[in-house]
């Protein structure tokens, strides 16, 4: 009587299988969903701008070549106004809406904390622009970053201040998990260098008037100063500081270099050195991308475009090697072979970094034109 | 016949406490009329009723025949009747001569530009009303403080001016919460003998409540008595203090 | 030697600035207060309106082809003073009267509310991002010693002292000297009583809230273009500041708050330059706790007399 009753039971059971089967087969395949997650309102939406825009591109480049394994590709957007509380809330929104790839986040205050939940759920995270070092240094295994680090922007930075020779040199920072920790990195690779730092100061951002710090850096007879922030803060200071009469040299980390930076503050941003990413739109192996982008109009060598789009494109080729969408198994294809994105090779190591990241760094000097020029020093 | 105030079944309930009952009442042009009763007995309620400082819950208040209940205090007092408190609510940080031109703003062009260009208008509104202000002070003899700040005063001084503030604003009627709180014998004649001048003189009725029977008796028309926010008695102040009722409730208490 | 003193000169000039937008500001709340005892919480809201109106006044100005800096900041000016006051009018109407003489405590969430509101209304308006004004007005005085420390007096900093010292003068004699300002006296003594001398004093009150706001409007249109940048949260931290000026002066006095507001902005300065930038709302707030201690009502305030 049981045996019977088993044997019903397993024809049953295969059953349901191949029909289960067969009704996939029939359905219209599930999109892979990939969430960019970033700064898309609020102060610092510029950068997310360039995020959201270099992934769409990717996005509709891998659905018009036929998706990805054999599915659609789905892009779903999510805004952490670059504000940690708010990266917790998108990190979870995404693990319930069960989006297994995120490309995010931007500023490394929002990083941080959604990585951790990226980590624990096993949601493949590639973060386009965050460079604190301490994202990569938790052991995780679902963390990347097509940029690199601030470590080694850091020490490059110091690099770049001390072929300009100063005197007297100033770090300020702006208290936040990237300023803060590009501005200590610049602090002890400059002193290690021999060069003479007289100032490290915090200044709180969103304050209006900064001239209190601009006489001092001219009591103190400053002729550099290196901020570790982000642009609104840098604007308002170097105008300030050109009004108030200081004529020293500013230099910037990837947070204050885009144009946003002489839009708020014209004549006075003329001049600023700001190190960043290398920007790979010059490349000849880049220039069709780089049409593409401008036809859409979207400026490719603003700083996070081509990281994002390559942080898609090699996600997707993961996705292919691996020959499924299970983040287990992508997360170890992302570190088996080298890519070939539009930010030049890249080859993941065991923590998420690029491997020669120290590499990947340039200076450029801005003009009150809003223009950029790639500078060696 | 028409009275100048006449005031019908008020009612003022706040909450469960119904603190005015029915209570009724009226004056005449130039008659001085005193509200009597124990304390507590509902008689600043009357008086807050009347002037629109309370919404009162029931009753009908008629002024120069017009009805008033539920107008905003500011546009009853505009009509002509104003009021003082049981303490002198002058505005201490100004000066004697500033208390008495604020009362008189609604005489004054209201227009800001006219203030602000100085229009003859407006100028002349203001010398107006400085020379009613220089008027009352010297009735009420304190011209000679006219600069100093009305905080600074004396007591009796503050009540002098608080009924000269009532004046300047040319009323039909003034109320008189306890004007002689306070005041020794010597100043109550005073205002026995001011409010009857006053009365004489400026074709004014006088609403009036108070607890010094001699000035009570002395200087009123006609007197209500209010118990517990109902009415007990109204009438002369002989026939009030030959009043059995009235004595057991509470003549004696001083 | 000199140098020291060219220093402490140049952090001085940044503190009067810095007072001054304090000062104007803080005579919105402490007017306010003075008269229905209530906080505007949002009070540096209409100062941010006030730069934005600034702004596009002006920008709207540029593209006509007006060039002149006084003609762009007197017309940003005027229109900012008269779209502010009317904010300032309709704040409350909106937040505050319909819940007079109920609960502090819903006055107190409506007034947030507001807040919240005019930011946000703001932000999807105008995005969230700084806006940037080219300097209007370039230039300046400098003096001190060339090889060591050279203070800058610029032009713009000396507009924003007279304007501001203007402001506070016409507000003085408008308070003091005419009808409209003896009724807002007498109301912020005793409402009550005023009402019942014959004066709307409904009026009186968004009288003062108009004043209050015509105030920030001064100050949200120079320092707009004095500073170059604003955004929708300016108003947030600014307003703060500007409320404790205005309780540090004696909250409910108008020479308080202008007193209150300079000490502030001075103090800041100091702070910000001689020891650190960070230390800068310590002491602020320090000197805030400071003087309560001794004179629990402000500098200038006095107790108040329960307003029956």
């Amino acid at each position: 009587m049981i045996k019977h009753t088993m044997k019903a039971l397993g024809v049953a059971a295969i059953a349901l299988a191949v029909a289960a089967c067969s009704e996939k087969a029939d359905e219209p395949k599930e999109a892979i969903k990939i969430a960019v997650a970033g700064p898309f309102s609020g102060p610092l939406a510029q950068f997310g701008e360039m995020q959201i825009s270099g992934a769409k591109k990717a996005v509709a480049d891998l659905n018009a070549a036929g998706g990805l394994l054999e599915r659609p590709v789905e892009l779903v957007e999510l805004d952490d106004v670059c504000e940690p509380k708010q990266a917790t809330t998108v990190a979870n929104q995404v693990v319930s809406a069960e989006i297994s790839f995120v490309i995010g986040h931007l500023c490394s205050s929002s990083t941080l904390p959604a990585s951790d939940v990226y980590e624990d759920a096993g949601v493949v995270m590639i973060t386009p622009a965050s460079t604190n070092p301490e994202i990569t240094e938790r052991g995780y295994e679902y963390v990347f970053r097509t940029v690199g680090r601030d470590d080694q922007q850091g020490p490059f930075a110091a690099g770049v201040v001390k072929s300009l020779a100063p005197t007297n040199v100033a770090v300020v920072h702006d208290k936040s998990a990237y300023g803060e920790g590009l501005a200590s990195q610049v602090n002890e690779n400059l002193k290690s260098m021999g060069v003479n730092v007289v100032m490290y100061e915090a200044i709180t951002a969103g304050e209006a008037d900064y001239s209190p710090l601009i006489a001092k850096l001219k009591a103190e007879s400053i002729d550099l100063m290196f901020f570790g922030g982000y642009d609104p803060e840098l604007a308002k200071i170097m105008r300030q500081g050109r009004d108030g009469g200081w004529t020293g040299q500013f230099v910037g980390g990837d947070g204050v270099s885009n144009n946003k930076i002489v839009e708020a503050a014209g004549e006075a941003a003329d001049g600023l050195i700001a190190t960043q990413p290398k920007s790979y739109d010059g490349e000849a192996s880049n220039a069709a991308l780089v049409a593409e982008f401008e036809a859409l109009g979207v400026n490719a060598s603003d700083t996070f475009v081509l990281p994002s789009y390559a942080a898609v494109m090699a996600l997707s080729e993961a996705i292919t090697a691996a020959g499924t969408a299970d983040t287990a198994a992508v997360k170890d294809a992302l570190r088996k072979q080298v890519f070939s994105t539009a930010v030049g090779n890249i080859q993941w190591d065991g923590k998420g970094d690029i491997v020669g990241g120290e590499n990947t760094f340039a200076a450029y000097l801005w003009k009150k034109d809003g223009t950029a020029e790639l500078k060696t020093f | 016949m028409s009275h100048l105030l006449e005031a019908t079944d008020l009612k003022m309930q706040f909450g469960g406490l119904l603190a005015v009952n029915n209570v009724s009442l009226h004056v005449d042009d130039k008659e001085i009329v005193s509200v009597i009763g124990p304390n507590g007995a509902g008689k600043t309620t009357v008086f807050n009723c009347l002037t629109g400082f309370y919404q009162p819950t029931d009753g009908i208040i008629l002024y120069k025949g017009e009805p008033i209940h539920g107008l905003p205090g500011h546009i009853i007092s505009r009509k002509g009747v104003v009021r003082t408190f049981q303490h002198v609510r002058l505005f201490k940080e100004m000066t004697v001569i500033e208390n008495l031109l604020v009362a008189q703003n609604r005489h004054l062009n209201t227009s800001l530009l006219a203030g602000l260009l100085k229009t003859k208008g407006y100028r002349k509104a203001e010398s107006e009303a400085m020379d009613r202000a220089e008027y009352w002070l010297k009735q009420v003899d304190l011209l000679d403080k006219a600069n100093w700040l009305a905080g600074n005063l004396a007591y009796g001084q503050q009540r002098r001016l608080e009924i000269a503030r009532c004046m300047v604003t040319e009323p039909g009627l003034i109320m008189l919460d306890e004007p002689a709180a306070g005041l020794n014998p010597k100043e109550t004649s005073d205002l026995d003998g001011l409010i009857s001048h006053l009365r004489d003189e400026f074709n004014l009725a006088v609403l009036l409540i108070e607890h010094d029977m001699k000035l009570v008796m002395d200087i009123s028309d006609r007197i209500y008595v209010v118990n517990q926010g109902a009415p007990l008695a109204q009438g002369t102040p002989e026939e009030i203090q030959n009043n059995p009722d009235v004595i057991k409730a509470y003549l004696g208490e001083d | 030697m000199a140098d020291q003193f060219y220093l402490f000169i140049q952090q001085l000039f940044n503190g009067f600035t810095l007072g001054s937008a304090y000062a104007l500001i803080a005579i919105g709340y402490t007017m306010v207060y003075g008269i229905i005892g209530m906080i505007n919480f949002a009070h540096g809201e209409v100062y941010m309106i006030s730069s934005y109106i600034g702004f596009i006044v002006i920008a709207a100005l540029m593209m006509m082809g007006v060039d002149s800096a006084f003609l762009l900041i007197t017309g940003a000016m005027i229109v900012a003073i008269t779209l502010t006051s009317v904010y300032g009018f309709s704040i409350e109407r909106v937040a505050y009267r319909p819940v007079r003489g109920q609960n502090r405590l819903i006055a107190l969430i409506s007034a947030i509310g507001m807040s919240i509101f005019l930011q946000n209304y703001v932000r999807v308006g105008q995005s969230s991002r700084d806006i940037a004004m080219p300097p209007l007005v370039e230039g300046g005085w400098t003096f001190g010693n060339p090889d060591g420390f050279e203070a800058t007096l610029t032009y713009m900093r000396v507009v924003i002292w007279v304007i501001t010292i203007a402001a506070m003068i016409a507000l003085t004699l408008f308070v003091t000297r005419t009808k409209m300002g003896r009724a807002c006296r007498a109301c912020s003594e005793d409402l009550g009583m005023t009402n019942l001398l014959g004066i709307n004093t409904n009026f009186i009150i968004a009288l003062t809230f108009a004043i209050g706001a015509a105030m920030a409007a001064v100050a949200g249109v120079l320092l707009g273009t004095f500073y170059g940048v604003i955004n929708p949260y300016v108003g947030f931290i600014l307003g703060l500041k500007a409320f404790t000026a205005a309780v540090l002066g004696g909250i409910g006095s108008i020479p308080g708050a202008m007193l209150g507001g300079m000490l502030l902005g001075i103090a800041e300065a100091m702070t910000a330059g001689y020891l650190s930038a960070e230390y800068k709302d310590v002491v602020s707030f320090g000197l805030l706790i400071l003087v309560l201690l001794f004179r629990p009502y402000g500098i200038l305030g006095k107790p108040e007399v329960e307003k029956v």
